[in-house]
């Protein structure tokens, strides 16, 4: 049973200026990362009807949540270049486990459970040697580091398991980055972005696709897959001039542009996230920089919309679409819609 | 109140508002000053890497002990020139790792070193001409790279008397002055800083120019605190790394930060001042005066020694802790009381996303 306390209070025990969203909800279906006006980095749990059920204050700045297949647990992942991984049980909801990256690795922000749940899968960075990896944990075992697996590229993203729940698709984002030099990018003008495809059984690298040559600049970051199997991709320009932003694939072709370059101005350069709406047929792309949510639809690539949300960023998959914005919105871009007194970070899941 | 007092106060309220505010155009007014500027900083970066380049190939042509102290020396003046400027990162120098080419920094692992020893002792390297640096590593096209060509250690100093590394000095410093001149025009060209600032050809709306401009001069400042000396310094003296900081070699590291500095003074004085609405002056006044603590103790920084033994020196070790606090308190400034002040729009997935 949640607890008025537990709302009020953090995981880590200081105070959350939240009290007025503090209503004791059991029912979580939203699960994003936010901060507050204090400048505190948290985890905020939201029922179905978009009230505030909880909130938990991180370590440092969570990035995006890996929800288990029973629902009964969740994994918000810092982002980089974090070293720790907080550990919800949902049933109650509560913090349960802080998890702490190996020696050598950070985190990337981005995990996925495996199908049957015994694993959690983080992307994480080998920064001396400037490789990503993916970490396996054993979930069972309290989320025990059983072992990595190389990523075949450098700066790695998201990794999603994929439909068939033996493949995960990996956004090796191909930016090089040192806990030495937070965030700084460090080999911009070599950078070599790719999508690796591994198997889940043991990480073998099955494919992997490399980002157009004619645009060196382009880091592919986020990933989506559509029902026929097809992964859509959201990327980011590091160089000025227009690039195409958004692709699809399958394995065996080459990276096909959904959005030109030209259509892609308007997205300034930057995706956010991507995610597939089951219900409108459409993959959805949210660029912050430009303000803008685009809506394309799934067999034709065509561009249904293009709405103009400030600070959008947060997208959600499945059924019930949510996006999230920076200034607090949570909304279906339909007809429901809530205003929180906080800022939603980069992801958010519906579950 | 009567008719005519109810007038009399309106109209002083309305006198008391438009005082309070600043002139419609200072925004405009202070995006051509900063355009105007940068403009100045580019065209004295592109001169003085002439400079260097005269240099240089006097150096080559006669490599004589005089030549290579002119050669430093003048490269004293480009790190200078180069720290006017390295506070942008937008607009022609971000075309094209045109930033990068200019100034590889950070290069973790040293990469530019391996890369450049690699190439001195290949007899093929006399081959290279400026453009062919192009497509070669970044790490090999700029100002680190010159700076360890004309500052490593005496084994390479002798490879100056006939052998490669002035082979590489001189492509290198030829492609530095490429690099700069087209920066320098493609500034000019652009005709103001909303259009400098484009990146797809649509001109920036005035307030985003602006924004760009204090969250420029805020990453800089958080640069020269987090990455530049924090990272370098370590928790004390015995821990230290100087050498990861840039120009570290040629010990013009904390040289370069006061150009910036120094450069930011300027940029964010008077002029900038005008913009703001007069209960918000303070926030400029609170800008200034720590910018005023860090160049005070730059200044005593540069004048204590080579970089590397001012590192090592308890005193001056925590005169560089001491540094930093003004350096950030500066940075929260710019980056956000002062866009706060101005209302302009702080997005927090758009800033500082992943």
């Amino acid at each position: 049973m949640l607890r008025r306390r537990d709302l009020l209070i953090g995981a880590t025990g200081a105070a959350l200026p939240f009290a007025s969203y503090a209503t004791a909800r059991s029912t979580v279906s939203v699960i994003g990362c936010c901060r507050f006006t204090n400048g505190a980095y948290a985890v905020a749990l939201v029922d179905p009807l978009l009230r505030l059920a909880a909130a938990f204050e991180l370590p440092e700045r969570g990035h995006a949540i890996a929800v288990a297949p029973a629902g009964d647990k969740a994994v918000v992942i810092a982002r980089r270049p974090g070293r720790t991984a907080s550990v919800i049980d949902l049933r109650e909801p509560r913090i349960v486990a802080t998890l702490h990256s190996a020696a050598g690795r950070h985190f990337f922000g981005h995990g996925f459970f495996s199908a049957d749940g015994e694993r959690f899968f983080a992307t994480e960075n080998d920064y001396d040697n400037a490789v990503g990896t993916i970490g396996v944990y054993d979930v069972a075992a309290g989320f025990r580091r059983t072992t990595e697996w190389s990523t075949g590229g450098v700066g790695t993203h998201e990794a999603m398991l994929l439909r068939d729940q033996r493949t995960m698709a990996v956004a090796n984002g191909g930016i090089e980055t040192h806990p030495d030099f937070p965030r700084e990018k460090l080999n911009l003008a070599s950078m070599r972005s790719s999508v690796a495809y591994l198997s889940v059984d043991n990480g073998e690298l099955l494919d992997v696709v490399e980002r157009p040559a004619a645009f060196p600049s382009l880091s592919l970051r986020h990933l989506t897959q559509t029902n026929d199997g097809a992964v859509w991709i959201g990327a980011q320009h590091e160089d000025t001039g227009p690039a195409p932003l958004v692709f699809r694939h399958r394995r065996g072709e080459a990276l096909a542009p959904v959005l030109s370059a030209e259509a892609s101005a308007e997205l300034k350069g930057y995706v956010g996230d991507i995610g597939l709406d089951s219900r409108t047929g459409t993959v959805v792309v949210s660029s912050p920089r430009g303000n803008r949510l685009v809506h394309l639809d799934v067999v034709s690539g065509a561009q249904i919309s293009s709405v103009a949300l400030n600070d959008v960023c947060g997208v959600s998959e499945g059924d019930r679409l949510l996006v999230s914005t920076g200034d607090g919105l949570l909304s279906d871009v339909r007809r429901e819609q809530r205003r929180f007194d906080f800022s939603w970070d980069n992801h958010l899941v519906v579950f | 109140m009567t008719r005519a007092l109810r007038i009399s106060v309106v109209t002083t309220l309305a006198s008391v508002l438009i005082a309070c505010a600043p002139p419609p155009d200072s925004r405009d007014e202070f995006l051509a000053f900063v355009y105007r500027e940068v403009g100045g900083a580019y065209e004295h970066f592109a001169a003085t890497a002439a400079t260097q380049q005269a240099a240089i190939g006097a150096l080559c042509e006669s490599p004589t002990d005089a030549n290579l102290a002119t050669a430093r020396e003048r490269f004293v003046g480009l790190a200078r020139a180069w720290g006017r400027v390295e506070w942008l990162r937008l607009g022609p120098v971000a075309h094209d790792h045109r930033y990068d080419r200019l100034f590889y920094w950070p290069d973790r692992g040293g990469r530019g070193r391996r890369q450049l020893i690699e190439l001195i002792a290949d007899t093929d390297a006399r081959a290279i001409e400026a453009t062919d640096l192009k497509e070669k590593s970044v790490a090999l096209q700029g100002m680190p790279a010159l700076e360890y060509l004309l500052f490593a250690d005496e084994p390479t100093q002798a490879a100056y008397r006939g052998q490669n590394a002035c082979a590489l000095a001189k492509p290198v410093s030829d492609w530095i002055t490429v690099v700069s001149s087209d920066v320098r025009s493609d500034w000019q060209s652009a005709g103001d800083l909303q259009q400098a600032f484009s990146r797809s050809g649509d001109p920036l709306e005035r307030d985003q120019a602006l924004a760009a401009v204090l969250e420029a001069g805020s990453a800089a400042l958080r640069s020269h605190a987090d990455l530049k000396i924090k990272a370098a310094i370590g928790t004390n003296p015995a821990a230290a790394r100087p050498g990861i900081a840039p120009l570290a070699l040629s010990g013009l590291t904390i040289e370069m930060i006061d150009a910036s500095v120094q450069e930011l003074a300027r940029l964010f004085g008077m002029q900038f001042q005008a913009v703001l609405p007069e209960d918000s002056r303070y926030a400029g006044d609170a800008l200034q005066r720590e910018l005023r603590l860090v160049r005070a103790q730059l200044d005593t920084l540069r004048n204590a020694g080579d970089w590397q033994a001012v590192v090592r020196d308890e005193q001056q070790h925590g005169r560089l802790v001491y540094v930093q606090i003004p350096m950030t308190s500066a940075r929260q400034q710019l980056g956000e009381t002062l866009p706060a002040a101005l209302g302009l729009a702080q997005s927090f997935n758009a800033a500082d996303g992943d």
